[in-house]
């Protein structure tokens, strides 16, 4: 349990939100006792590897979890209402038009049969009393906001008529389009290009500056972090185990699983030697193990890590971590 | 006379001789097109690329989608036939090895491939997997046989093995596939494996695993890789040398400190610049390219790599650059290779 | 390859079908009675007895007579070891066809696919049915000739299948390993490939036995089939006429054809769902998720 982090009324609170999946195998305890907080204007990197639950965070704000999946404990405060009671249609409102989200791979969320232009005006026509040209016009200004060249004609455009990387542009104007407060980008550069992936985070931070959207990124890259984020949680068996701001993370990691992950990441800029790899494997989120779920993996375990779940710690101002080593 | 070339180029040293490789493919012409489409086009994946591997380096092709590493790759393993162009392994001359040949050439060379859940039938044991390789070659039967895989599965760190022979790829994480991966490339003891995007699939912490892993191999085994990869910081971590790839062609050579710390072609700084690196307080030199990418079917005149770049001149539009010796061993496809002072990526 | 994990998942999915339990136990039943025939009958099933023509079901017979005074009961369970027999024989002849054709159509591609498949074209094309009874008809009808008849025009169906396997699964990572250790073309074809294809493949059978039932009743009933052999089809064939007299007769072998055929049709639709979400295994997960 940890109090809220920041000051200022932040744009979105997630407290102790806990969801879960009912499958014939077992409960997946997918999110399990997560407490975040995203400010105005404010950049958050969620940072984790495959099945750490960082996904499933995404779509428990946006209530869009699949069955057998549920949210079973929390609260998603935005801007002080709590969104998990609220049902459907309240939702829809609130989806495209306050907050938004971005997927990794474009060709699946874009309809291949409909032109850009109009699937980006779908949300302007959803949200707003405008008419159809005048939501197309608009679109085509988002389009131009992700400077996306030639975005008139771009936007009579079918999918499959674009790159990877517009593609990607193309579902942030779409996410956008209604200048949502808060953006939820979820893996946006993994599947492209180095060069693009480049563009597309400059993007990001460029929009955030302009439009003043927060923006919570989800990806594996801690440097695609590093480049975007203002503050970093790093996920790990449905838990956040460290929280900080950027430059903290990178120069002083607490938890073991953070730097074993920086540890492990091979520089551009250094060589390294020998990179160290974290022992062991991602438990299962069924049955994970007792007492701090990173204890099978980490090299500085003790005998009450196997025992006790670790609490947050607040190391510095706004530094929190998950361990029992502080 | 092959005889004599094997012993020279043994001499060398050079495990791998590519030369003037060129893989051209035909693209499918729908029914109207064909109709009106008075010649044939291609995608040109691979163009005139010439360079040699030496024996115990790992030596890695980098690029960005559509490069043509991938399709370097196949054809060094022969997967495919080239358009026009030798490979040499050993001396011996690869596109005109007999099939009896091939089948013998084919236990020297193996490959580690990117996606460890699609590169192992999912419906074979795990130890028939890494029998296979012995099967199909006749090299080792019943109790050997067994105690050779388990062997294998053990090099690769996976023990004991025991729980590992009896049980299915789907019940092991991508990490762990990727391990049985290695092992079946290892069965055969080649002396060559390429390795495709080798941990690009897996997750961060346990890609340092793998390629230690594979460091550890070479070592040990006194293996050469080729090493293809897009993620340049992977690439500075296990390469000996390194050859940057665009659009079919080789626009830098040099060894990985050299590359890294002194790139000479634009596109090397250019990509360079983009890689996010995990420090917030870096600063780099931001290499902007032209937005104008250029499609491998339509290759734009003289130096392919002109639209896109920053500093290209009049004669970079008509004539194609070489691939010519800058440094020590550091080779560049540039007209402007002889004006370093232009490019300072640091 | 008996994959133990892989078998228990299997049945959880296939327990979960209960529409397809039914049609198992159905099965189950009927392979029971096969099994046990001998000590099931309860008179010789082709004996006639003419003092007790078309009786109605009673205790001496169950099922009641037939218009020779055969017991219906005994007939209807020799008719079933028939249409066993019967429908996995044809079935497993256009399986064995079918896959033939789809492995070398999908394996091979280019002209051999094109001719291939302008075959299985022409049979699909061809009403099977009528080729069945002109073949009965011109060589005389006997069981074998029918399975095999039946068998020859019911390949195109799990040709199809079988071909769309390997042309997928040939571009398989795995499939390019085997080559690149230097498997030849019969073992990629029959060792790693087949047993990829063999899911849909037995789904289809399994519906593929039913439709081998239903069509030699069909033929028998028409009077193209086996005279010599009791099988359901030719109880109804005889029992046309004497409708009027019984309604027995005909309703105990009508009721039989059906609700085998029904149990065939369950079950392959549970295999179909049971056996699917194996077929998500391979080659779609690259990129890291969650």
């Amino acid at each position: 349990m940890t109090n809220a982090v920041s000051v200022g009324n932040p744009l979105l609170e997630l407290k102790d939100l806990k969801t879960y999946f009912y499958t014939s195998s077992g409960v997946v305890r997918a999110v399990d006792n997560v407490t975040l907080n995203i400010n105005h204007k404010e950049s958050l990197g969620l940072v984790g590897e495959s099945g750490c639950g960082k996904s499933t965070v995404a779509f428990s704000i946006m209530k869009l979890i699949p069955r057998p999946g549920k949210i079973v404990a929390g609260q998603i405060l935005l801007e002080g209402e709590d969104l998990v009671n609220k049902d459907e249609e309240h939702m829809r409102k609130i989806r495209g038009s306050r907050i938004a989200m971005s997927f990794q791979d474009p060709m699946t969320y874009l309809n291949p049969v409909r032109t850009i232009g109009d699937q980006v005006a779908e949300a302007i026509l959803l949200h707003q009393n405008v008419g159809k040209s005048q939501a197309l016009e608009q679109a085509i200004r988002a389009l131009e906001l992700t400077q996306i060249p030639s975005a008139e004609e771009k936007a009579r455009s079918y999918p499959h008529q674009l790159s990877g990387g517009m593609r990607q542009r193309a579902l942030i104007a779409m996410a956008l389009a209604c200048q949502p407060g808060l953006l939820i980008a979820d893996e946006p550069t993994t599947a492209l290009d180095v060069l693009v992936q480049d563009e597309i985070l400059d993007l990001m931070i460029e929009l955030q500056q302009k439009l003043g959207t927060s923006i919570l990124l989800i990806t594996h890259d801690l440097g695609v972090v590093a480049r975007v984020s203002d503050k970093v949680a790093v996920m790990y068996a449905g838990r956040i185990v460290e929280y900080s701001d950027t430059r903290s993370i990178y120069k002083e990691p607490q938890h073991p699983y953070t730097i074993g992950l920086i540890g492990s990441t091979p520089r551009l800029d250094v060589k390294s030697t020998r990179l160290r790899s974290i022992e062991g494997n991602v438990p299962s989120l069924v049955s994970p193990p007792p007492g701090c779920r990173f204890h099978p993996r980490c090299p500085y375990s003790k005998e009450r890590c196997k025992r006790d779940e670790p609490r947050f710690v607040q190391i510095a101002a706004e530094h929190y971590v998950l361990c029992h080593k502080s | 006379m092959s005889q004599i070339l094997t012993r020279r180029n043994a001499l060398l040293n050079e495990l791998v001789q590519v030369e003037g490789l060129t893989k051209h493919f035909p693209l499918e012409k729908g029914l109207i097109g064909g109709l009106f489409a008075s010649e044939a086009r291609f995608v040109h994946a691979v163009d005139d690329v010439t360079f040699s591997i030496q024996n115990g380096e790992i030596f890695s092709l980098v690029g960005e989608t559509g490069c043509g590493k991938t399709t370097i790759a196949r054809l060094i393993l022969r997967a495919i036939d080239p358009t026009s162009g030798t490979v040499l392994f050993e001396g011996q001359d690869l596109f005109k090895a007999s099939a009896e040949q091939m089948r013998r050439l084919r236990r020297e060379m193996q490959i580690v491939f990117q996606n460890p859940y699609a590169s192992l039938n999912p419906r074979w044991k795990v130890k028939d997997i890494l029998a296979e390789p012995l099967d199909v070659h006749g090299m080792a039967k019943g109790d050997e046989k067994s105690r050779y895989v388990s062997e294998l599965l053990e090099t690769v760190g996976l023990e004991p093995a025991e729980q590992y022979l009896d049980r299915y790829p789907h019940e092991f994480s991508g990490g762990q596939r990727q391990r049985i991966v290695v092992a079946r490339a290892l069965a055969l003891k080649p002396k060559f494996i390429v390795a495709d995007e080798p941990v690009s699939a897996l997750d961060v912490s346990i890609r340092a695993g793998i390629l230690n892993l594979l460091r550890d191999l070479k070592q040990d085994l006194g293996l050469t890789y080729l090493f293809i990869a897009h993620d340049l910081s992977v690439v500075r971590y296990m390469s000996d040398r390194v050859a940057v790839m665009y659009l079919g062609k080789i626009v830098e050579l040099a060894s990985s400190e050299d590359l890294f710390s002194r790139p000479i072609h634009p596109y090397t700084g250019a990509l360079m610049s983009a890689v996010p690196v995990p420090d917030p307080e870096a600063k780099r030199k931001k290499i902007r390219l032209m937005p104008d990418i250029p499609s491998p079917i339509d290759i734009p005149k003289g130096c392919r790599f002109h639209t896109r770049c920053p500093y290209s001149k009049k004669m970079c539009l008509d004539v194609e650059p070489e691939l010519r010796e800058v440094g020590k061993n550091h080779l560049v496809s540039c007209h402007c290779r002889d004006d370093p002072a232009i490019f300072s990526y640091t | 390859m008996f994959d133990v994990s892989g078998v228990k998942d299997f049945w959880r999915r296939y327990r979960s079908n209960r529409a397809g339990l039914v049609g198992l136990m159905v099965l189950a039943t009927l392979a029971a009675i096969v099994l046990t025939e001998p000590y099931l009958l309860l008179y010789d099933p082709k004996e006639p007895h003419f003092t007790d023509k078309l009786l109605p079901p009673s205790t001496t017979y169950p099922m009641g007579t037939d218009e020779l005074g055969r017991d219906v009961f005994s007939r209807i369970i020799a008719g079933t070891r028939f249409a066993f027999l019967i429908g996995l024989s044809a079935a497993g002849i256009a399986a064995l066809i079918g896959f033939i054709v789809g492995a070398i159509a999908g394996f091979y591609g280019g002209k051999l696919d094109d001719i291939m498949m302008r075959v299985t074209d022409i049979f699909l094309v061809v009403p099977t049915f009528f080729l069945i009874m002109v073949i009965a008809a011109i060589f005389g009808a006997s069981m074998s000739l029918v399975v095999v008849a039946i068998g020859i025009t019911s390949w195109p169906g799990p040709a199809r299948l079988v071909r769309a396997g390997f042309l997928s699964l040939k571009e398989q990572e795995f499939v390019e390993a085997a080559r690149l250790v230097g498997a030849g073309d019969i073992r990629i074809i029959l060792r790693h490939i087949a047993p990829n294809t063999m899911a849909p493949l037995i789904v289809i059978t399994s519906v593929q036995i039913a439709g081998a039932i239903l069509t030699e009743a069909s033929l028998s009933f028409l009077g193209l089939g086996d005279v010599n052999v009791v099988t359901w089809g030719q109880m109804l064939q005889r029992a046309q006429q004497y409708l009027r007299h019984g309604w027995w007769v005909a309703s105990f072998p009508g009721f039989m054809i059906f609700l085998t055929v029904l149990a065939f049709n369950l079950v392959g639709d549970a295999l179909n769902d049971a056996l699917n979400p194996r077929l998500k295994e391979y080659g779609t997960k690259v990129k890291t998720e969650t």
